[in-house]
C-alpha cells in the first residue's frame, strides 16, 4: 500500500494509506501536482485537528468496506460523538474540512454547528459563539 | 490614491498580524461563504439572530446573504424589518407575503438600504387590509431601480399615482402582480408601465376593474414580450384586448380572462389566427430561435366568458395543442359556460375514439 506523508501545522507528520489521503480532495489535488516524493505540508490544519479527522475519514472508509459489520445506527452514533466536542474545536473542525475539502465532514460539521444555532434562544448564540474568545483570551 | 491604498494595505498587514499573535482564529472571524453555508441550513429567523451574534457575523452575513424571508413573522414584522434591514444591503430578493401589518416605514427601509433588490413580495390575502400605500411604491421607485419582480397584490391602499411613479423609475420589471389593486390598476398606470417597462413578460391586473381596453392595447403595443396575462374579472376589456395581445405579443403563454363577460368569438379567432401568422412569417422563425421553452399558449382561463360559441373554442383549443379540458392536464378552463360543454381536447377525442373502436371490436 502506497503511503502519503502529511504534516501538520506544528510540524508533526502522518503517514497515512494513499486510499485515506484521496478522500481529501485538497490533498487529492497535491498529489495529482507534486507527487508522492514529499510530505505535504498542511499548515492550516493543527496535528490534534488533522488527527480528528483521519479517524473520522479512516471510520467511514472502513464502514463503507464491504465485510463492514457496522450498522447505520453505529456510524451515526460515532458521527454524534465525533462533533461532540467543545466550541472552539468544532471551529476548527468546520476550517479544516473545509481547507482540506472533504464534503462529508463538512456537511456533518456545518449541521452541528446549524443545530446549535437553530436550538437556542437568541441570548444564548450569542454567549456560545462570543464567550469562546474570552475564555480563550 | 495611493494614500487611501496605502492605509488599506496597512490595515490589512495589521489584520494579518494580530491574527499571528492571537494565534488560532475564532468564531468571530469565520470566513463568510462558510458561515452562509452553516446559515442555509437553518430557517429565515435565525438568520436574523445570527446576524446578531457579533460584528464579524454581521459583517459577513452582510455580504452573504442575498435572500430573506420575514413571512414567518408576526405582529413586530414591521419594527424588525427597519431595525435590521440596515444589515442586509446586500439583498437580492425580500418576501414579506402576508405580512399583514407591515407599513409604509418598513419598506421606505428597505427601499433606503437594499439596492440591489431584485425581487420582492408584498403580497397579501385579500380579505386581510393592508397598510401600505404610495410611500411605500415611490421609496421603492428611489432606491430600488433593479427591481424586476413585484407582488403586490391585495394591497389595496395603493393608488395610479404611486404605480406610474414606479413604472418611471423600475424599468428593469419582468413581473408584476397587481391582482385586487383596484385603486392603482387603471389605464394610465398600464400606459405608464407600458412605457417605461418594456420587457415586462407577467402581468396580472386581476380585479382591477377600471382597466378597458386603452391600457391593454398599450401594453401589447410596447411590451411585445408578454407571456402572460391575467385579466380575471376585468369586466370592461372587450375582443379589442385580446386581439391586440394576440398580434403584437407572440410569445404569450398564459391568458387569463376569467368573467370577461364582453368576449366574443372574434378574439378567440384571432388567437387562432396568431398562431397561424406566426407559424407562417419571420417572427415565429425569431421566436423559436429565441425561445428554448417553445411558443403558443398552454394555459388559457375562459370561465364565466358567456359569450363564447362552443366552435370557435373548440378552434383554439385545435391550434394549441398544449391546451387541455381533460382533468389530468386542466389547462383550459372552461367552466360556467354552458355553451362550451362540447368543448373538448384532443385527448378527450382520442379516448372517445379508442373507447368507440374498442366497443366496435367487441360488437365483432
Amino acid at each position: 500500500m502506497v503511503k502519503v506523508t502529511l504534516k501538520s501545522a506544528e510540524g508533526d507528520v502522518f503517514e497515512v494509506d494513499e486510499e485515506l489521503a484521496l478522500e481529501s480532495l485538497m490533498v487529492k489535488n497535491m498529489i495529482e501536482d507534486v507527487g508522492l516524493d514529499s510530505a505535504i505540508s498542511l499548515p492550516n490544519v493543527s496535528s490534534t485537528i488533522l488527527a480528528k479527522v483521519i479517524e473520522y475519514i479512516k471510520f467511514h472508509m472502513d464502514a463503507q468496506k464491504d465485510g463492514s459489520k457496522k450498522t447505520s445506527e453505529e456510524i451515526k452514533a460515532f458521527d454524534d460523538d465525533f462533533v461532540n466536542v467543545g466550541i472552539p474545536t468544532l471551529f476548527e473542525m468546520v476550517l479544516a474540512s473545509n481547507y482540506l475539502n472533504v464534503k462529508s465532514l463538512l456537511s456533518l460539521t456545518c449541521n452541528t454547528v446549524a443545530n446549535m444555532i437553530k436550538t437556542k434562544p437568541p441570548a444564548e448564540v450569542k454567549e456560545m459563539f462570543t464567550s469562546a474568545k474570552q475564555a480563550k483570551a | 490614491m495611493r494614500d487611501k491604498w496605502k492605509k488599506l494595505v496597512l490595515k490589512h498587514s495589521a489584520v494579518f498580524e494580530a491574527h499571528e499573535l492571537v494565534g488560532d482564529s475564532k468564531w468571530q472571524d469565520i470566513p463568510m461563504e462558510l458561515l452562509v453555508r452553516i446559515l442555509a441550513l437553518v430557517d429565515h429567523r435565525t438568520v436574523l439572530v445570527a446576524s446578531g451574534v457579533c460584528t464579524g457575523w454581521r459583517d459577513a452575513l452582510s455580504l452573504g446573504i442575498l435572500e430573506l424571508s420575514f413571512s414567518w413573522c408576526g405582529k413586530s414584522v414591521s419594527m424588525l424589518v427597519q431595525s435590521v434591514a440596515y444589515k442586509f444591503y446586500r439583498l437580492q430578493s425580500c418576501n414579506l407575503r402576508r405580512c399583514t401589518l407591515l407599513n409604509d416605514q418598513a419598506v421606505q427601509a428597505i427601499a433606503r438600504h437594499c439596492h440591489d433588490l431584485s425581487s420582492l413580495d408584498l403580497s397579501n390575502g385579500r380579505s386581510s387590509g393592508t397598510r401600505l400605500t404610495d410611500l411605500s411604491l415611490v421609496a421603492l421607485a428611489n432606491g430600488c431601480k433593479l427591481l424586476q419582480k413585484l407582488d403586490l397584490s391585495g394591497c389595496i391602499g395603493i393608488t395610479e399615482a404611486g404605480l406610474v411613479q414606479l413604472a418611471e423609475s423600475c424599468r428593469q420589471l419582468k413581473h408584476l402582480n397587481l391582482c385586487g389593486c383596484d385603486n392603482a390598476g387603471s389605464d394610465n398606470a398600464l400606459k405608464a408601465l407600458a412605457q417605461n417597462c418594456v420587457g415586462l413578460q407577467i402581468l396580472n391586473a386581476g380585479w382591477c376593474d377600471r382597466i378597458t381596453d386603452e391600457g391593454i392595447s398599450a401594453m401589447a403595443i410596447w411590451c411585445p414580450d408578454l407571456r402572460g396575462v391575467d385579466l380575471c374579472g376585468c369586466h370592461l376589456i372587450s375582443d379589442v384586448s385580446v386581439i391586440a395581445l394576440a398580434e403584437k405579443c407572440h410569445r404569450l403563454r398564459y391568458l387569463g380572462l376569467h368573467c370577461c363577460r364582453n368576449i366574443t368569438d372574434l378574439s378567440m379567432y384571432s388567437l387562432v389566427n396568431s398562431r397561424n401568422t406566426t407559424t407562417s412569417t419571420k417572427s415565429y422563425v425569431q421566436c423559436i430561435l429565441s425561445d428554448q421553452d417553445g411558443y403558443g399558449l398552454v394555459s388559457l382561463n375562459l370561465s364565466g366568458c358567456t359569450a363564447l360559441s362552443g366552435q370557435a373554442v373548440q378552434a383554439v383549443c385545435d391550434a394549441f395543442p398544449a391546451l387541455h379540458t381533460c382533468p389530468e392536464r386542466h389547462s383550459l378552463n372552461v367552466s360556467g359556460c354552458t355553451n362550451l360543454t362540447s368543448v373538448h381536447c384532443s385527448c378527450v377525442v382520442d379516448r372517445g375514439n379508442r373507447s368507440a373502436i374498442a366497443s366496435r371490436l367487441q360488437q365483432q
